[in-house]
């Protein structure tokens, strides 16, 4: 398992981060929540009074039976908090990319398929706007312009998909679709290259001469091929896009991982700051390894070669 | 010269971008002379005045010249970018070459150690450090060419992999040619091509994650005048009174990054060997 | 001191409705030294009973109220807790909470007379019992617990009190060890609520439990999303609360949560001053109320006591001096509130008389002496120093000014934002040799003064034990006219001192929609109770 090695780096590294974080929890809780005289007691308590290589030991023991650590500040278990918001996020970058990909597949393939048309210009030109301004800037104005001229705003209380499906979409489709934009500018470039270069390819040429007609064309034989680059796009964006939700929970008020990630930084909760970084890294390794997976059913050759 | 154009009339997106790169490059250079009054002067009296003749982009709410913060911001998002992408091409390109050009072993452990830093999400590796720096110019230059190495690392690895397997590779090596030699003289300069690219499209890259980082409160702080402390901060409390404060940092950072997009974009269909039809050795 | 009658400040309210809607061009207003604005969103005839109240809520950190200091952490205690004591919304008047009368039967004695029949929530671990005198006495003793940095409100009454007795269940004496003339404003504080001794011994600290006798019941609290309360059925006020639901929404980001409000998403929301003018063009049935705060905004020098002795330049009396000269509080409210603000005479708001001092006693702005104080202090070519300050916020703004400001007389100052978590750190360990800080008054005159300058001071620490002695001495002076004098003194020597410089009291906006009735928004930010709203109008 070549997933291993980089697993454990994951987690040392993680784990040794967090310790250099300056403004030492110890000092900030007794300030700010009030262990004041009692500083021995809470190294103990948040096991900073053993050496690095013993708690790290612990901690990976701890680690392998599901424990993530308890937060030290809601004082719940962190794998709990964790998967309590994980579903939020999850939502939002699947519905990012549902988005990405419906914008950036069809204009990607018009403009490679109208290559240096004006349309093609059009498209690139829109895919670059898309990136080159801030995600929370378009939120920004949405909200404003939304809230000024129809007195509307998505609502700012989360419910669940499964309760609610209108209430949950109302509030996670605009920074789904803010986001999803700024997806599709990577995507789209990257599905225009492909294609052209698949267009190229001699077999491609050959069911023109046929007389096929364009369509055909392309779904058939140049969608196939071009995607396994935009796949492994895809899957970069995707962990791009676990950290980009963080502005978007924000503004929007959703309660996912990059918001209480962004908080456990800002309080030292190092015990969720570590158990997050656990989870997206290892997260993201398995990600990979599935699209690899999904590399081997897209392209044959790449499976037997 | 009338290659150039050449070059122009094909891409001319790319060329599009060049010039807004060359005019940001020239007003970064330029921005003492470019700007009629202090950025960081603070006059009450004059607060959120709407653009006019005296001040052509208006004023903040501290009464500053946003032409002129404006102008002086161009100097800040170059330095950023600048700074970020020299850090992580240097290090990707140490990291790349190491392990494409020697392989075996080192190749195995520095891309395991590429692998681990690529696991986290980019925002994630900028906030973790930002926070470990704390706030400052420096400390954003170095947390986002920290963030940007491992992705880097892997497109110079890759090329330099292409290109190993050249003949005349072999070739200087059996000649007696000494590894640093053989890096500078062939490998390097046939990688040049893909790191251009990537310091391109990272210098837009660095000044989007720079207005993240504000909007956050990691970026640059105040009173320098940074384009995404501009738009992110004060910008965004007086939208309605006072639009142009946002407005206006926001079109620069659009300019800037849809320009590095456009002329990476346009050097990677130049340079790239593939589209060109036909494999050829050096630039 | 006779029943009902107050002991406080003296704040006069001299504002009408009128006035206040006369007042309605914004950030023209500059510098008027107005009283605190009030606003009525009252309704007509009955109340109406039903409907879920949505308030905008902030940063939390935890919910015990013996243990912090945000008002975040009162949006939730005041929906589940009751004091004895409470103040009105302009902070003039006493009102009777869970004491239906008190005493004052001498110079050391206070007697309180409990209501009877009032119930805790019908929750474990208290499962709906009746409140006793024992349990007032448990939370003052708890709200005492000598644990500076942990029990932040411990100064109110930490060896104050000779005893409390509780004679029978609903009656309790307290009795002080000396005249202490702010007893009853401490008792009234919003900070001084009656907890359940069960909840402590069960879960170790009230910070993320809240069972009391309220008006609502916590059903759901998640610190970063929302805190959700039904209605007590139980209340011992019949008739109230009028609400179904309380929940407090959390929004972090100004843009949204304004948005939030012109969406009508919340119903009672803090608004950007900025955002003041398109609410009331957008929704003109909306309320806007002006609220001058008690958090004034101050720039603090370095710290000293006994164990952190001075650094130079601050050293110089002369430096403290010059630097107070030098700054120009009409500038920070200007550029930082547009025109939103209050200039200051000391640490007391000029609001709250009688005890504020009086506008001729105010610093003078005079470039040319700060530099002539420099000179003599040795300092004529000015010196460098850091300024820590908390981001995000307008403190971050109001440094940009200081530094502007010091600039022009040399004193280069290098800003060194960072997160707020840091900020309480270092200014907690009093380590910083500059600072933008949100400063904490309130009903009471010497909280603006004791927990800063006092001997056992926690906020900041001061060594100068003259003021120590006299601020443990003006406690002690029940007839208030000498007080006042007293308290007049001490500001004067903080001012010579000039160990802090008072910039501006910021004047802050709530947005209160139309449906909402029978609600005035307090003068205290700290107060949010409420018990008596009801809504009329409401779209589901």
């Amino acid at each position: 398992m070549l997933l291993l090695p980089t697993v454990a780096l994951v987690t040392l590294l993680v784990f040794s981060i967090i310790r250099l974080l300056p403004g030492d929890i110890v000092t900030l809780m007794m300030s700010e929540q009030g262990y004041a005289g009692e500083k021995a007691k809470l190294e103990q308590m948040l096991g900073l009074d053993q050496p690095f290589y013993r708690q790290y030991v612990s901690y990976i023991g701890k680690v392998l039976q599901g424990d993530l650590g308890v937060s030290l500040w809601t004082k719940e278990p962190v794998l709990d908090e964790i998967l309590r918001r994980l579903p939020v996020s999850l939502e939002l970058a699947v519905l990012a990319m549902f988005f990405g990909l419906l914008i950036a597949l069809p204009t990607g393939i018009f403009s490679a398929v109208r290559q240096d048309t004006w349309l093609d210009y059009l498209f690139r030109t829109g895919a670059i706007g898309g990136l080159s301004v801030p995600g929370f800037w378009m939120a920004t104005v949405v909200i404003v312009s939304a809230s000024l001229w129809w007195q509307w705003v998505p609502p700012m209380r989360f419910t669940p998909f499964a309760r609610d499906p209108v209430k949950n979409l109302s509030q996670l489709l605009l920074p789904a679709i803010i986001l999803g934009f700024a997806l599709s500018a990577g995507v789209m470039r990257m599905t225009r290259s492909m294609v052209l270069e698949v267009l190229r390819e001699d077999y491609v040429r050959t069911a023109w001469a046929k007389g096929l007609p364009e369509f055909q064309v392309i779904a058939r034989h140049v969608l196939k091929n071009a995607m396994i680059p935009v796949v492994t796009v895809m899957g970069l964006q995707f962990s791009a896009l676990l950290g980009g939700t963080v502005i978007m929970e924000s503004i929007f008020v959703l309660p996912g991982m990059g918001k209480f990630l962004l908080d456990a930084i800002t309080w030292r909760d190092y015990p969720v700051i570590q158990g997050i970084n656990l989870f997206l890294a290892t997260g993201i390794i398995v990600l990979n390894l599935a699209i690899d997976l999904v590399y081997g059913f897209l392209d044959p050759r790449i499976r037997f070669g | 010269m009338s290659r150039v154009f050449r070059v122009m009339r094909a891409k001319p997106l790319g060329a599009l971008g060049g010039l807004l790169i060359i005019g940001l490059v020239a007003t970064a250079l330029l921005a003492p002379v470019l700007a009629p009054y202090d950025p960081i002067k603070i006059k009450s009296t004059d607060r959120l005045q709407a653009p006019s003749l005296n001040h052509p982009l208006g004023t903040d709410d501290f009464g500053r010249d946003i032409l002129s913060r404006v102008i002086y911001g161009a100097r800040i998002s170059m330095l950023l970018g600048l700074g970020a992408v020299a850090i992580s091409t240097l290090l990707a390109a140490i990291i790349g070459i190491l392990s494409g050009y020697y392989g075996g072993r080192i190749d195995t452990v520095l891309q395991r150690c590429i692998d681990t830093l690529m696991a986290f999400p980019g925002f994630v590796v900028l906030l973790t450090i930002m926070a470990m720096l704390g706030q400052g110019l420096g400390n954003v230059i170095l947390a986002l060419g920290i963030g940007a190495t491992a992705g880097n690392a892997r497109i110079i690895r890759s090329a330099v992999l292409a290109i190993r397997e050249n003949q005349y590779i072999e070739v200087a090596r059996a000649t007696g040619c000494q590894d640093w030699q053989i890096i500078a003289r062939h490998i390097l300069p046939n990688i040049a091509a893909p790191i251009m690219v990537v310091v391109t499209l990272g210098l837009g890259v660095a000044i989007l994650a720079e207005s993240s980082l504000s909007f956050l409160g990691f970026g640059v702080p105040p009173p320098t005048p940074s384009w995404g402390a501009m738009l992110s901060g004060s910008g965004r409390t007086y939208m309605l009174q006072a639009p142009w404060m946002a407005v206006f940092p926001g079109i620069a950072i659009s300019l800037a990054v849809f320009g590095f997009n456009m002329l990476g974009d346009a050097l990677r269909d130049l340079l790239d060997p593939k589209l060109r039809g036909g494999p050829q050795g050096r630039l | 001191m006779k029943p009902g009658e107050q002991g406080t400040n003296g704040l006069r309210g001299h504002v009408s409705r009128r006035s206040f809607l006369q007042a309605g061009a914004l950030g023209v207003t500059g510098l008027a030294a107005v009283g605190p604005r009030v606003a009525w969103a009252q309704g007509k005839g009955d109340a109406k009973r039903g409907g879920t109240l949505v308030v905008r809520s902030g940063p939390i950190r935890g919910i015990d109220p013996h243990m912090e200091t945000w008002a975040t952490t009162l949006q939730v205690v005041h929906q589940t807790y009751n004091a004895l004591l409470k103040f009105n919304h302009d902070g003039t008047k006493i009102l009777p909470d869970l004491a239906e009368s008190w005493e004052h039967k001498d110079d050391l004695t206070y007697a309180f007379r409990l209501r009877q029949g009032v119930k805790f929530h019908n929750v474990p671990p208290v499962n709906g019992r009746e409140l006793t005198s024992e349990d007032v006495k448990y939370s003052i003793e708890r709200q005492m617990t000598n644990q500076p940095g942990k029990f932040q409100h411990a100064y109110f009454f930490l060896d104050k009190l000779a005893s409390i007795q509780t004679p029978d269940k609903y009656t309790i004496v307290f009795k002080t060890k000396e005249p202490y003339a702010p007893f009853l404003n401490y008792i009234a504080n919003p900070w001084t609520v009656i907890v359940s001794r069960e909840v402590v011994e069960k879960h170790g600290d009230l910070q993320r439990h809240a069972i009391g006798t309220g008006p609502f019941i916590m059903q759901e609290y998640r610190r970063d999303q929302e805190a959700v309360f039904v209605k007590n059925p139980n209340y011992f006020k019949k008739g109230l609360p009028y609400l179904d639901e309380v929940r407090l929404q959390y929004v972090i980001d100004p843009v949204a949560a304004t948005a939030a409000f012109r969406g009508q998403q919340t119903d009672i929301s803090y608004v950007e001053f900025a955002d003041v003018a398109s609410i009331k063009t957008s929704n003109p049935r909306v309320q806007v109320a002006e609220i001058t705060t008690m958090f004034p905004i101050v720039l603090r020098t370095r710290p000293y006591d006994e164990q952190r002795p001075l650094k130079p330049p601050f050293t110089e009396k002369k430096v403290r001096q010059a630097i107070q000269a030098a700054i120009k509080q009409e500038e920070f409210i200007e550029i930082v509130r547009s025109g939103w603000g209050l200039t200051m005479t000391g640490p007391i708001p000029t609001y709250r008389k009688p005890w504020a001092l009086p506008a001729s006693a105010r610093p003078e702005f005079d470039l040319k002496k700060a530099k002539r104080l420099l000179t003599e202090a040795g300092y004529a070519n000015g010196f460098e120093t850091e300024l820590i300050v908390g981001s995000p916020g307008d403190n971050v703004k109001s440094a940009q000014v200081v530094k502007d400001q010091l600039a022009k007389v040399g004193i280069q100052v290098n800003l060194k934002p960072m997160e707020m978590a840091q900020y309480y750190n270092k200014s907690y360990s009093y380590d910083y040799s500059m600072s933008v800080h949100t400063a904490l008054t309130g009903e009471e005159p010497e909280e603006a003064i004791r927990p800063y300058y006092g001997a056992n001071a926690t906020y900041y620490r001061w060594g100068n034990k003259e003021i120590h002695r006299l601020i443990d001495e003006q406690a002690k002076v029940l007839d208030q006219k000498r007080r006042v004098e007293m308290v007049h003194q001490i500001q004067r020597m903080l001012l010579d001192d000039a160990p802090n410089v008072f910039l501006y009291t910021p004047v802050a906006h709530y947005g209160v929609q139309p449906w909402v009735k029978n609600y005035t928004v307090p003068i205290n930010a700290y107060d949010q109770r409420y018990e008596e709203i009801w809504l009329d109008g409401k779209k589901a």
